[in-house]
């Protein structure tokens, strides 16, 4: 069966500040926040009746709250509960199912550089054995602001944050087919989950043809077939 | 690794192929190979480090196995190895594989137990779950996996037969307080089986001894399954694993059908009479839900039923 492209969205980098003065963002992280942005432009082409799955691709998760947390565990013996219920590696996907009323199938999926292209593949399975009407795909990783320098060190081919969002149903407008192939280049801004965005930025461009090379030497070729 | 060979084995499986899949679920991964370093004690913070990704569980499997097909990581708290054998089940019943290892493991470390004591869920004595006088959980830590094929092969251990995921979509931690999430995701795995609650023998309920998750829980049940069918939790015997709990206990369900033995809620001296369930059974299980619930919302249910 295949699956369609109906929608998509990304994190276009604005400012985060309106967004976290509204009460229910007040302690979101900066992976939520962009999520949830990525998510909402994605969710412009969804009908609010269907019902919706939601996979969240992440390779890193919450680092920057896991590192806040045990730096104040270090510091002064003290778990922080708020710390803590934000560092779960699902913590994105219960903000994301909380704020968009999901209560479908929710699943978060975490594959280092393999991370966005393993939650396509588990969206196709959900909506191929599910009663949903569409799955949103939301891949999302940033760099910690608490010890970069570390982070850098260790992942010098990871420059990049951000995050992309899709939405893939039964029927649509660009049906798809991803397949691994031998790699290039990588990208300025690369990020382990990006895969989705350059799902989300092909689906705007209406692009045939998307090579997304990964640190690891691999790439993935996807092809869209766009109906007229 | 060992309870991957001891599974492997069971099943006759002498290797993996690439035509295989696995699902692993873990909620920290491989953090206290590095946790320590940063909490000060030394060690190669650098070096270990390269152990944060919760995919670098995979990737040492990947090696250990020598495996080179489809393989994914599910981190869905404390439903991720029910959401595992729910995905795995869906992966071979479309014929993208003709074998799956499924499998949670969980290994404790200081931002766990820091962590959930700070949310005050621990007990410092024995958990007692569904118990009017229950405090808490009890944190334990091993890995559980169980290899599936879409042919019966020889001597199945049992079938499943349904499952399900959902999402409450109401809190970070806390479930929602009538189990709405995990009663659909019930519902959902029964109707995937054929079954009416009525042809369930035994519930193993998720029944983690904290006072919210347990009403909750019991909520749901209770609305399923009214005071018909029986219940019960063994975490008070093993502890409550996280990722690799639905793992962990749909093999105690599967010993379960085997013996012909229901598991009481070992620790229960009083039920609570809020949670108004059927605690214990004679009738030999042949036809099981396991349950599960994470934070986050998650919801994980599956049917399992004995070959006959």
């Amino acid at each position: 069966m295949k699956s369609y492209l109906v929608g998509a969205g990304r994190y276009d980098g604005r400012p985060l500040d309106t967004l976290a003065a509204q009460p229910e963002f007040r302690r979101a992280t900066r992976n939520m926040c962009f999520a949830y942005l990525a998510a909402m432009a994605a969710l412009e082409f969804f009908s609010p009746e269907g019902t919706l799955g939601l996979i969240v691709a992440t390779s890193h998760g919450e680092l920057e709250v896991t590192l806040s947390f045990l730096d104040e565990l270090r510091r002064s013996g003290v778990a922080r509960p708020l710390l803590f219920q934000n560092s779960l590696h699902n913590a994105i996907l219960g903000f994301l199912a909380r704020q968009l009323g999901v209560r479908g199938p929710a699943i978060t999926v975490s594959d280092e550089h393999d991370s966005g292209e393993n939650a396509v593949r588990t969206a196709e399975l959900l909506l191929a054995t599910e009663k949903i009407d569409a799955v949103l795909v939301v891949g999302v990783d940033t760099i910690p602001r608490v010890h970069e320098s570390l982070f850098h060190s260790l992942y010098p081919a990871t420059p990049g944050e951000g995050a992309g969002a899709i939405l893939l149903a039964r029927e649509g407008q660009a049906a798809f087919d991803l397949s691994t192939t031998n790699g290039g280049p990588v990208p300025a801004g690369y990020y382990d989950s990006d895969y989705v965005e350059a799902l989300a930025v092909a689906f705007k461009d209406r692009a045939t043809e998307i090579l997304r090379s990964r640190p690891d030497g691999s790439a993935t070729h996807t092809r869209l077939q766009w109906q007229t | 690794m060992a309870a991957i060979r001891q599974a492997m084995e069971r099943a006759g499986w002498d290797r993996l192929r690439d035509d295989d899949a696995i699902f692993l679920a873990t909620t920290t991964g491989l953090l206290p190979v590095w946790e320590g370093d940063f909490l000060g004690a030394g060690g190669d913070l650098l070096a270990n480090f390269r152990s944060e990704p919760l995919g670098a569980s995979l990737r040492a499997l990947r090696s250990e196995l020598g495996f080179r097909g489809h393989a994914q990581v599910i981190t869905s708290a404390c439903a991720a190895s029910t959401h595992a054998l729910v995905l795995a089940s869906r992966w071979l019943k479309t014929g993208r594989a003709k074998r799956c290892l499924v499998g949670g493991v969980e290994i404790l470390s200081r931002l766990t137990v820091e962590g959930f004591k700070s949310l005050q869920l621990l007990s410092s004595e024995t958990a007692t779950p569904f118990d009017i006088g229950r405090k808490g959980i009890n944190l334990s830590e091993g890995a559980a996996f169980l290899c599936l094929e879409r042919e019966s092969g020889d001597s199945p251990l049992g079938k499943l037969t349904g499952g399900a995921i959902t999402n409450d979509a109401h809190h970070m931690t806390a479930p929602h307080p009538e189990g709405r999430g995990s009663e659909t995701a019930i519902r959902r795995a029964l109707d995937e089986a054929g079954l009416r609650p009525s042809d369930i023998d035994w519930v193993h309920a998720h029944g983690t001894g904290s006072p919210h998750n347990d009403l909750a829980e019991g909520a749901a049940l209770h609305a399923i399954f009214g005071d018909g069918v029986p219940v019960s939790s063994t975490k008070a015997i093993h502890g409550h694993a996280l990722a690799a709990s639905g793992a962990l206990e749909t093999i105690v369900c599967l010993e379960a059908m085997r013996s012909g033995t229901i598991p009481s809620t070992f620790g229960m001296v009083t039920p609570d009479p809020r949670i108004r369930l059927r605690h214990g059974g004679e009738r030999a299980p042949r036809r099981v839900v396991k349950n599960t619930l994470g934070f986050g919302g998650t919801n994980g249910a599956i049917v399992l039923e004995a070959v006959t």
